[in-house]
């Protein structure tokens, strides 16, 4: 490698990001914007769940109880039930999307601080609603410190702030898309506007020019890092359990990861539309469905398992959490980080051996 | 003289497309080379391969004695060409582009401030050093490239059609550089469709479909017309034209109101075909006309 030529890709592309507004917005606004929109919008509390009860005790401790769930942000009151059959219908016809079965013996199991069971009916239907409403329930419910029919313990959340694990997860797939869009988009460039061919005519290795490319993408890349990092700390209040230093690496190391598919993209696209609907796809959805972001991977079938082992996105979310909420670095994160590393090297061997710095086979 | 260029049945296809059949020629140092033909005859693929960024499927061409297809970047390295389609940073400066370039040549830094200075002053592009290169009109963008291409001080300079859409103005001057280039004995490859340029060349080759149909200097060239141009005015000269080369078989074209008419023809079939008493001259034509009556005829070689 000469690192005269190294030197002067990397500068000449540095101007390119710096005179195009355009890019600069993408690598560094969007980011902002997505970990606003986002964190505000996809916060998955739940709220106003309307809940309906049958209270066969009709004592004073159940109406506490009752009083206790109907107070609650998460749930509001949506009818009464006497019997089996209405609190089938009640939630078959949609009005409430729960309900709560106080049994007739509760009232006296309280007053002889006995272990008392309640019922929560709950629509399966949206699953993830049904999710949260039991825990909820199972936080309403250990408050009234004798009964204790609904135990979920949520280990690393306390607060049960969802925003709390999301954030880490939403700082992974945003930097997932962008990095690897921005690579994407910078060899595809040199085709369409035909700078290309006159790049390729002088001595210009395959070294020179993939490093030379990843070096101010990798710059956008810390930065945007940088930035979502504070506004999880200090807009989302999210906490910093683990260490900053692990912070750094993990994403230091992934960053790489995922510039490196973007310039694998562009060795295979030659527009730039093609590049960035391609690395979108390559990225976003699998970062986005698979990565354990949004869906527990571990209720997936084993095959999908399979799949989102070899997504970067999976290690890097998992890591951020980890380094978040956790703020323990055991063994997984070591193998999690190994795994990235391999994967990076993998791709940039690829690319390599895909790239073409002439016009052979077009 | 020794040579530079040797090429030796050149093949290229794409897909179905043979564009490049078998060609074969030699260019010795200091010579100004034109590979000329009308579009998709394949000369920029031909210009490609030697500019080492194109494999041909069969023959070779050894540049400088190194094979393009085994040294490519051994050839880069001692070479320049300059691309159909403008391949500068539109939106790095003149300077930039050429400190680029530089760089990308591996030109020492020390030697790079004389010499960036030299070529934007012989380029007279030294007032424009901080304007992006997308701003630069035609004339000026093609000498920008031509300074990129020659900051290395390259053996051989490939140009694949570098005054196409260029004022007359500018393309004269452009010409001034290359001769100022010739003059210092650099070897000069070159494809154009403008005729007037062909005749600046030292030697040129004809490519037409794939193949060299004819080669010379400007002067053996025009001599490939059998029996001349005979010349005569018109006032509906595409119709004459057309009646003349569809009757007699000879290859006829318009220039303004005049009819030029090629091949194996007599000056008696003209008047007869055209039916009417005409005012026929007779000359030895251009390289102009050599270039269409090479482009409609294929050359017995």
């Amino acid at each position: 490698m000469n690192k005269q030529r190294f030197r002067a890709i990397a500068k000449k592309e540095t101007i390119h990001v710096l005179r195009d507004p355009r890019s600069l917005a993408m690598g560094i606004a969007i980011p902002v914007l997505l970990l606003v929109l986002f964190g505000y919008g996809l916060s998955l509390n739940v709220e106003d769940v309307p809940l309906a009860v049958w209270d066969q005790s009709g004592t004073a401790a159940s109406r506490d109880l009752i009083r206790d769930f109907t107070n609650s942000k998460a749930f509001q009151p949506a009818g009464v039930c006497h019997s089996q059959s209405e609190t089938e219908d009640i939630i078959q016809s949609g009005d409430a999307m729960a309900v709560l079965v106080i049994p007739a013996d509760y009232g006296e199991k309280i007053a002889e601080h006995m272990p008392a069971t309640v019922q929560l009916l709950v629509d399966g239907s949206d699953s993830n609603m049904a999710r949260l409403s039991i825990m909820y329930a199972g936080g309403i419910v250990k408050n009234e410190a004798q009964s204790s029919g609904v135990s979920i313990i949520t280990a690393y959340n306390p607060a049960m702030d969802t925003t709390w694990s999301i954030i880490p997860g939403l700082i992974a797939i945003i930097v997932n898309v962008i990095a690897a869009m921005l690579t994407s988009l910078c060899v595809a460039r040199e085709w369409e506007n035909g700078t290309m061919e006159q790049l390729i005519s002088t001595p210009v290795r395959k070294v020179e020019f993939i490093l030379g490319k990843l070096v101010p993408y990798y710059a956008i890349g810390v930065i945007d890092v940088v930035v979502a990092v504070v506004m999880a700390l200090f807009l989302f209040g999210v906490p910093l359990n683990g260490s900053l230093l692990a912070l750094a690496g993990v994403s230091a190391v992934f960053l790489l990861t995922t510039l490196s598919v973007g310039v694998l993209v562009s060795t295979g696209a030659r527009s730039q539309l093609l590049a960035s609907q391609l690395s979108l796809i390559i990225t976003f959805l699998p970062g986005f469905i698979l990565s354990g972001f949004v869906y527990d991977t571990k209720a997936m079938p084993g095959v999908v398992i399979a799949i989102t082992k070899l997504i970067p996105a999976t290690y890097y979310v998992s890591l951020l959490r980890t380094i978040f909420l956790k703020g323990t670095w055991g063994a997984a994160p070591s193998k999690e980080l190994m795994f990235l590393s391999l994967f990076t090297v993998v791709i940039l061997a690829a690319t390599m051996k895909k790239l073409k710095l002439n016009l052979d086979g077009r | 003289m020794s040579t530079v260029v040797r090429v030796q049945g050149l093949t290229k296809s794409f897909k179905e497309v043979q564009a490049v059949k078998g060609i074969s020629f030699d260019v010795a140092k200091g010579e100004v080379f034109g590979l000329v033909g009308p579009d998709g005859a394949g000369k920029t693929t031909a210009m490609r391969i030697l500019a080492a960024i194109l494999a041909p499927d069969r023959g070779s061409a050894e540049i400088l004695g190194m094979d393009t297809t085994s040294s490519r970047e051994k050839i880069h390295d001692r070479i320049a060409y300059m691309s159909q389609r403008f391949g500068l940073y539109q939106d790095l400066t003149v300077e930039e582009n050429i400190r680029f370039y530089a760089d990308m040549y591996g030109v020492e830094k020390k030697q790079q401030e004389s010499g960036i200075k030299k070529l934007l002053n012989w380029s007279s592009l030294t007032q424009f050093r901080k304007r992006p290169a997308g701003k630069l009109s035609g004339g000026m963008k093609q000498k920008l490239g031509l300074a990129c291409a020659l900051v290395h001080t390259p053996e051989l300079l490939l140009l694949d059609e570098p005054t196409n859409g260029v004022d007359p103005v500018s393309r004269k001057e452009f010409w001034n550089l290359l001769y100022k280039l010739v003059d210092e004995g650099l070897t000069i490859i070159m494809t154009t469709a403008y005729l007037d340029e062909a005749e600046r060349c030292h030697r040129l080759a004809f490519m037409n479909k794939g193949e060299i149909t004819a080669r010379g200097t400007p002067g053996e060239i025009v001599r490939l017309i059998p029996g001349g141009v005979y010349k005569f005015k018109s006032d509906n000269p595409f119709e004459e034209s057309n009646l003349v080369s569809s009757k007699t078989g000879a290859v006829s074209t318009v220039f303004g109101s005049q009819v030029h008419v090629m091949g194996d023809v007599t000056e008696q079939d003209i008047q007869t075909t055209v039916g009417r008493s005409v005012q026929i001259s007779k000359t030895q034509g251009s390289v102009e006309d050599a270039f269409v009556y090479l482009s409609e005829t294929v050359y017995d070689r």
